[in-house]
């Protein structure tokens, strides 16, 4: 069997340093923080260099993606990965929980269910990149719950996602801890 | 003198004239946002964990609403919306709920109404229920332990306390002392909540 030769395509980009942008989390309510990121004014993760995903709008409860598919997201049989869709489906819904948190209080996912609508290819994104809608649906003293939407400049739906969240709150006596 | 009169009025009301009813349509999400605003920025804060602006949090009726997954109940009096129960489950099993009762009915039965209503649903029967209570909020905490299935204290945070009722087949047994005596007297509910979940 002879193997076809692969016309090489190339992809470089660059991160910072992300010890520094989780200092830089810790120290602010989780709105304001995104705010930051949104403007530029902090550095964009490394997942989001990595991807060409980009937070574009936060508000208390609600945040934006956006994303352009490109070759370097396909998986082997020619649209994007379902792991790029699961990605920037987590990003959205943890970003919006995180919005309503104050300082010093964090969260990590428990789970994501995502619900695969239409395939992504790069002609997805001809008119305009992919928005990533998450919202808050439930806010609690230990859980939260949100919801995100990955639609097409054409507002068609490519999929939805699910997920809860625990929230971690520091523990007495340490800095950050919540007393309001 | 008129308006000090009709509140006093509101505040005296029982909450055997309430009426509970399931969120469900564009009908229910008026009365919730009318809810809403009949809540302090104090309340709402109890209800989040953070501070809340009613007016400048464009989300918060979609965080009254609650998940699609879940179910949420109103508690009306005359036709007024003065209290809202939220339940929200999650994959593992369990379910947070979360309490909110306009100010002026608080302390008025109107939780307890709202929690007994919503636990009575079989569906949770095999769930984990969550409740979180800030440890002044005594009027929830007292209701907690006076539902008809008292909830256990199982966690403790920074200003918050976590209780959970378990499951109807794993329901811890009474203490050797025997069940918990009934409250001196029945307490009016909760109000000022909530809890939040």
């Amino acid at each position: 069997m002879t193997l076809r030769t692969v016309v090489a395509r190339e992809r470089e980009y660059d991160w910072g340093d992300p010890a520094e942008l989780a200092r830089e989390a810790a120290g602010r309510d989780g709105l304001s923080f995104l705010l930051a990121l949104a403007s530029g004014e902090v550095p964009a993760p490394p997942f989001a260099r990595t991807t060409g995903s980009r937070l574009v709008e936060a508000e208390a409860g609600r945040v934006v993606f956006e994303f352009q598919p490109a070759e370097y997201h396909y998986n082997p049989i020619g649209a994007v990965h379902g792991g790029m869709f699961a990605t920037l489906l987590d990003s959205a819904a943890g970003c919006a929980v995180h919005s309503l948190l104050p300082a010093g209080v964090g969260y990590t996912s428990l789970d994501l269910t995502v619900k695969f609508v239409h395939a992504i290819t790069v002609e997805s994104g001809a008119s305009g990149p992919l928005r990533c809608v998450g919202t808050v649906t439930h806010l609690g003293g230990r859980t939260a719950l949100a919801q995100a939407e990955l639609r097409g400049p054409d507002g068609l739906l490519y999929a939805t996602a699910v997920s809860s969240m625990l929230i971690l709150r520091p523990p007495a006596g340490t800095a950050g801890a919540v007393t309001e | 003198m008129t308006a000090t009169l009709a509140g006093r009025a509101a505040a005296t009301r029982s909450a055997a004239a309430l009426t509970i009813i399931e969120v469900s349509g564009c009908a229910e999400r008026g009365l919730v946002a009318r809810l809403a605003a009949r809540c302090s920025p104090a309340s709402l804060a109890a209800r989040f964990f953070r501070p809340v602006s009613g007016a400048a949090d464009r989300n918060l009726l979609t965080l009254l609403l609650g998940p699609a997954s879940g179910r949420a109940f109103l508690a009306l009096d005359a036709g007024r919306p003065v209290g809202l129960v939220n339940l929200a489950p999650s994959d593992a099993g369990e379910v947070e709920v979360a309490l909110l009762v306009a100010d002026r009915w608080q302390h008025r039965g109107v939780g307890r109404a709202l929690l007994e209503h919503a636990l009575a649903d079989p569906r949770w029967a095999a769930e984990t229920v969550h409740v979180t209570v800030r440890p002044e909020n005594t009027a929830v905490l007292a209701l907690l332990h006076t539902l008809p299935r008292a909830m256990h204290l199982v966690d403790t945070a920074p200003g918050e306390l976590y209780f959970e009722l378990c499951p109807s087949a794993v329901e811890p047994r009474p203490s050797a002392g025997g069940p918990r005596p009934p409250a001196e007297e029945p307490r009016p509910a909760a109000g000022e909540l909530l809890l939040a979940g």
